[in-house]
């Protein structure tokens, strides 16, 4: 992305210096394309659809009279109902999501995180879906069911707003609590650096896909995790584990890197493969950018 | 193998400095948080500290240079027989027993004990290290530092080549050794050596000190192993005897011309065997006649009595001597002899005696036709003269040194008075002004005056004249007369709760009973001038004598007369004794001073209040003069005179002194002077050894007592080898800063190629 087009975007720094959350999910979604998906279910609505034939237990309110006039039979009128979808944004706040990058102007991957979900949970309460939070390490956290209404939103952007970095990442665990949790078919945003084995991670997209939710994994990490910067000796302490590895960083910076992009190429192959959607992000990319992949998946879902 | 400094071991710690780095550096990257490590490998392996071969080569470098310089430090030496550094501390005895000849097969030698100890001392000396640190401290009167502690031993040999020995007893190994201990303090190399050249003998070990013993003890335990003590018996083997005038006394002090002087010897011998002694008195450099022998057994001991005749008047020293054996110092003692002066006494009679009777005959003796024709009363003043001096008034022989003459007070004007000790005014009524000036001025620069009143004194020209004073001028009688008081009943002298000097020998009864004197009649004191007191009172209350000052003088005035008929003073047995002391008082000498004996290299005090001193604010002591030359054999000092007239001498070595009015430079000697004799303390005469372990206990630290051919075995020895070590650790610096270099570039250029 060149600075040109970087400069459309909100600047991490201007981001940061905003107090209210609500202000910065607003900021983000401003603009947006905020379209409205067609439902594959049917409900009350405005918009007509189609006619069927009247079966006992519908309600006689959606008896279409002029068809039995016109025709002597019972049809009853079918409308597209909107949507009121559930959007559950599950946000890793593991302790490697507090990695302090060695630039302190980027953001944490924590914070990229929230604010993401923040400008999720806007945009998504501003199309009239419900949106939910789910927060969790080895375990679920915060656990914010998706409903409508300001409040709501308010609760989530609060709780967002003072998220904490700690224990380690679980997230076979999550998918696998969050699946049982939600008893309607939902969408479910997954934002973590996804440190775990791609088979947990598997294992966990299964249990969701049995459940007929679907999947956007936001997989976030840091511009040190993607280039490995390092080049003197360091001794590396694991940001979950508190464990330490001395390493020559310039010794290992290639196979590091080889071994990043296998880590990613199999979570991308895992996800297509349990029809979840992979979406790779550096806490340096504009949030807009996610917005609008998340967008375009939607759109894309709907047709 | 040995250590000067062995306190620098404790560099060796130090070793573990780069040890720690190492150890610390290995592990010590920068710690850095990342999210997940599972993407990374452990290396053990890097910079220039890790655990690579190389990297403990460069550890190894360090740590053999840094133990290297410790050890050249330390001043390691290694085994052999060169004598190594240490600090060396030589104390020499030098008490006045070192002064003894050392004896070979009989035979005395020219050489003492002290010259050995100080040859075995250079011995010592010659073979010491130049890197060893000597010093030496003289044991003499007190302990005493002539060098402290010096890099090289060439300036304790000038040292020690300048030690003399003293004369007094010393001020005890304890001390020296204390002495050679706060030298060392401070001092932490390997081998502290304190080496003390003594004759060992019992004596030496004392006096001590608590503040010595606990020094000592300290120094102990500080040094612990590295402070060696040893003791050089320089007389070891010696059995050579010594026989010691150990002390000597004048039987009276005082002796007049005419007496015996009687010397009292305490002799004693200290050999293993006994001894033949021929003891002899000597008067100055006269031999005396009288010679006793004497047999003294193994440890025994005599007191001699010597008796010789002083038949005129000298200032000289009684010496008494036995052979010369090898300690010189104790076979000889001198003791000032002290011959009484004559004393001269003027009785200056009033007119009125002129005329009276003079003494008609004395017991035994044939009567004085002349005199007696002059009539039967008996003159008082002559009663007086012939009692100062009965055996001289006799054509007998001197008798009690006193001179007397009799005039009559017209004739004081062709007297000199300075001449006199004693001037007696006997019922003398009236003086010329300038024969009372003389008088006063007589009695002013210290002399006595004697004022009787009796039978002939008229009593207002008394009191007008000798009596009564000016302003300027005190009156020179203590008091003034009134009439005569007939005593019915006699009175007596009042001799009890007297205290006055002049009563002393009275009171006791040693000078005879004067409880028998009968007074008649006597003169009424009418008024005393300011300052006379009453020194003696009639039983009925009278007084009788009465003495008043006058400037340095002294003047007496009796109110009892001599007369027979006045009562039977001239008549009791004591009489002659009691005039006799009245001349002892008046002169001063009716106390008798000690003889002016000290011991040698010890502080005395001497009463130095007789009359010739009298006004001067110091005095001068120096050696005597020799006999037959005129100049003192050395130099003298000048002693302060304090206001009771004592003088403090300090320390003298043993020898012959005078204590004399100073002299101004260039001024010609002469005049008053008094001898003083030093003598070496008897303890110093004793043979007797200390035991083995005798020195270990008084001092409270092993030491070891040696032989003098023992020395050898006292030298620390070792082959220094810090100029080795000192190279092999730039060597092994050197070596290890090529490595890292090498290290370094081989290194740099891997990074460069794995950049590349």
């Amino acid at each position: 992305m060149n600075a040109i087009a970087q400069a459309r975007y909100l600047d991490p720094k201007l981001l940061r210096s905003i107090e209210s959350i609500e202000l910065k999910a607003r900021l983000l979604v401003e603009g947006m394309y905020a379209s409205r998906h067609r439902s594959p279910n049917y409900g009350f609505s405005v918009e007509f659809v189609d006619h069927r034939e009247y079966v006992a237990g519908d309600e006689p309110r959606t008896i279409d009279w002029r068809m039995l006039g016109r025709t002597g039979k019972y049809f009853v009128k079918r409308f597209e109902m909107e949507s009121n979808m559930n959007v559950v944004c599950l946000l890793d706040i593991s302790r490697s999501m507090g990695y302090q990058p060695v630039d302190p102007g980027r953001f944490s991957k924590i914070e990229f995180g929230s604010y993401l979900s923040a400008a999720l949970t806007y945009l998504v309460s501003h199309q009239q879906d419900s949106a939910g939070l789910f927060t969790f390490n080895d375990r679920i956290r915060t656990f914010l069911p998706p409903r409508q209404g300001k409040r709501h939103l308010f609760a989530i952007l609060k709780t967002l707003d003072q998220l904490n970095a700690q224990g380690e990442t679980g997230l076979s665990y999550a998918l696998k609590q969050t699946a049982q949790r939600m008893p309607r078919r939902s969408i479910l945003i997954l934002i973590s650096d996804c440190y775990g084995e791609v088979e947990d991670i598997v294992d966990g997209l299964r249990h969701v896909a049995a459940r007929n939710h679907e999947v956007v994994l936001f997989h976030v990490a840091d511009r040190d995790e993607v280039e490995f910067p390092f080049e003197e000796m360091n001794t590396f302490r694991d940001a979950e584990t508190g464990a330490t590895m001395t390493c020559d960083a310039m010794r290992q910076k290639r196979s590091y890197l080889d071994r990043f992009g296998r880590f990613r190429k199999d979570l991308r192959e895992a996800c297509a493969a349990w029809g979840a959607d992979y979406r790779f992000f550096t806490t340096t990319d504009p949030l807009e950018i996610a917005l609008r992949d998340y967008l375009n998946f939607r759109r894309e879902r709907a047709r | 193998m040995s250590l000067l400094y062995p306190a620098m071991l404790l560099g060796v710690l130090g070793l573990a400095a780069p040890i720690a780095i190492h150890l610390i550096n290995r592990a010590r990257f920068p710690v850095r948080e990342f999210p997940s490590l599972r993407f990374l490998t452990d290396t053990r392996q890097t910079n220039v500290f890790a655990p690579r071969l190389i990297d403990r080569f460069q550890l190894l470098l360090r740590l053999l240079a840094m133990l290297l310089l410790v050890l050249a430090m330390a001043r390691f030496a290694w085994p052999g027989s060169e004598p190594a550094p240490r600090n060396l501390i030589l104390v020499l005895d030098a008490s006045a027993s070192m002064q003894r000849h050392v004896t070979a097969n009989g035979t005395i030698q020219a050489e003492r004990y002290f010259d050995r100890a100080k040859a075995l001392g250079a011995e010592l000396l010659a073979s010491e290290h130049a890197a060893s640190r000597c010093g030496i401290v003289l044991a003499g009167a007190e302990a005493q530092t002539i060098l402290p502690l010096t890099l090289g031993a060439a300036a304790a040999r000038e040292a020690l080549a300048r030690a003399e020995p003293i004369d007094g007893e010393g001020c005890g190994l304890t001390a020296g050794l204390s002495k050679a201990i706060e030298l060392a303090a401070g001092r932490r190399e390997g081998c502290t050596q304190i080496v003390l050249l003594s004759d060992y003998r019992a004596s030496a070990l004392y006096p001590r000190k608590q503040a010595d013993l606990e020094r000592i003890a300290a120094a102990a335990e500080a040094h612990g192993a590295s402070l060696r003590v040893a003791l050089l018996d320089v007389a070891h083997g010696d059995r050579a005897g010594n026989v010691a005038v150990e002390y000597a006394r004048l039987r009276k002090p005082e002796v007049n011309v005419g007496d015996d002087a009687h010397l009292l010897a305490h002799v004693v011998n200290h050999g293993p065997e006994a001894a033949d002694v021929k003891v002899q008195l000597m008067l100055g450099a006269r031999k005396a006649a009288h010679t006793k022998a004497l047999n003294l057994a193994a440890g025994g001991e005599a007191f001699v009595e010597l008796t010789q005749p002083i038949n005129m008047s000298l200032r000289t020293i009684a010496e008494l001597q036995i052979d010369l054996d090898a300690y010189a110092l104790d076979d000889a003692f001198r003791v000032p002899l002290k011959v009484a002066d004559l004393r001269r006494v003027l009785i200056v009679m009033g007119e009125s005696d002129a005329v009276g009777p003079q003494i008609q005959a004395l017991p035994g003796q044939p009567a004085d036709t002349g005199e007696a024709a002059a009539g039967s009363e008996v003159d008082g003043g002559r009663i007086l003269q012939y009692v100062l001096n009965p055996g001289r008034e006799l054509g007998l022989a001197e008798g009690t040194g006193i001179h007397t003459k009799r005039i009559l007070a017209p004739e004081l004007r062709a007297e000199v008075l300075s001449k006199y000790d004693i001037v007696v005014l006997y019922d003398v009524s009236s003086l010329p002004a300038e024969n009372l000036a003389d008088l006063r001025t007589y009695v002013n620069e210290g002399h006595a005056l004697l004022i009787v009143c009796s039978k002939h004194c008229s009593a207002p020209v008394f009191n007008r004249t000798l009596a009564a004073g000016t302003p300027s001028a005190p009156p020179l009688a203590p008091a003034q007369v009134g009439n005569e008081i007939a005593l019915e009943p006699a009175a007596s002298f009042r001799m009890e709760g007297q205290r006055h000097a002049l009563w002393r020998p009275f009171v006791d009864g040693e000078g005879g009973d004067l409880s028998m004197v009968r007074l008649g009649r006597i003169r009424e004191v009418r008024a005393m001038a300011e300052g006379t007191q009453s020194i003696l009172f009639s039983t009925q209350g009278h007084p009788l004598m009465l003495e008043s000052t006058l400037g340095a003088g002294r003047v007496l005035q009796w109110m009892v007369g001599l007369e027979l008929d006045r009562g039977n003073l001239a008549l009791i047995r004591p009489f002659p004794a009691f005039m006799w002391r009245v001349m002892d008082y008046l002169t001063q000498r009716h106390e008798a001073r000690p003889a002016d004996v000290v011991p040698a290299m010890q502080p005395a005090v001497l009463d130095a209040s007789e009359r010739a001193f009298a006004f001067l604010e110091e005095l001068e002591l120096g050696p005597a003069v020799p006999a037959g030359s005129e100049e003192p054999a050395g130099p003298a000092e000048r002693l302060p005179l304090d206001a009771q007239g004592r003088v403090l001498l300090p320390p003298q070595r043993q020898g012959i002194y005078e204590l004399r009015k100073p002299t101004a430079g260039g001024a010609t000697r002469g005049g008053y002077g008094r001898l003083v004799t030093a003598f070496v303390p008897p303890a110093e005469s004793s043979l007797k050894k200390a035991g083995p372990q005798e020195f270990s206990q008084a001092a409270g630290i092993p030491i070891e007592v040696l032989p003098p051919n023992a020395g050898a075995s006292l030298v620390y020895t070792g082959a220094e080898a810090w100029p080795w070590l000192a190279a092999l650790a730039l060597l092994a610096y050197a070596a290890e800063a090529v490595s890292a270099c090498v290290v370094n570039i081989r290194r740099s250029r891997e990074r460069a190629g794995e950049e590349a």
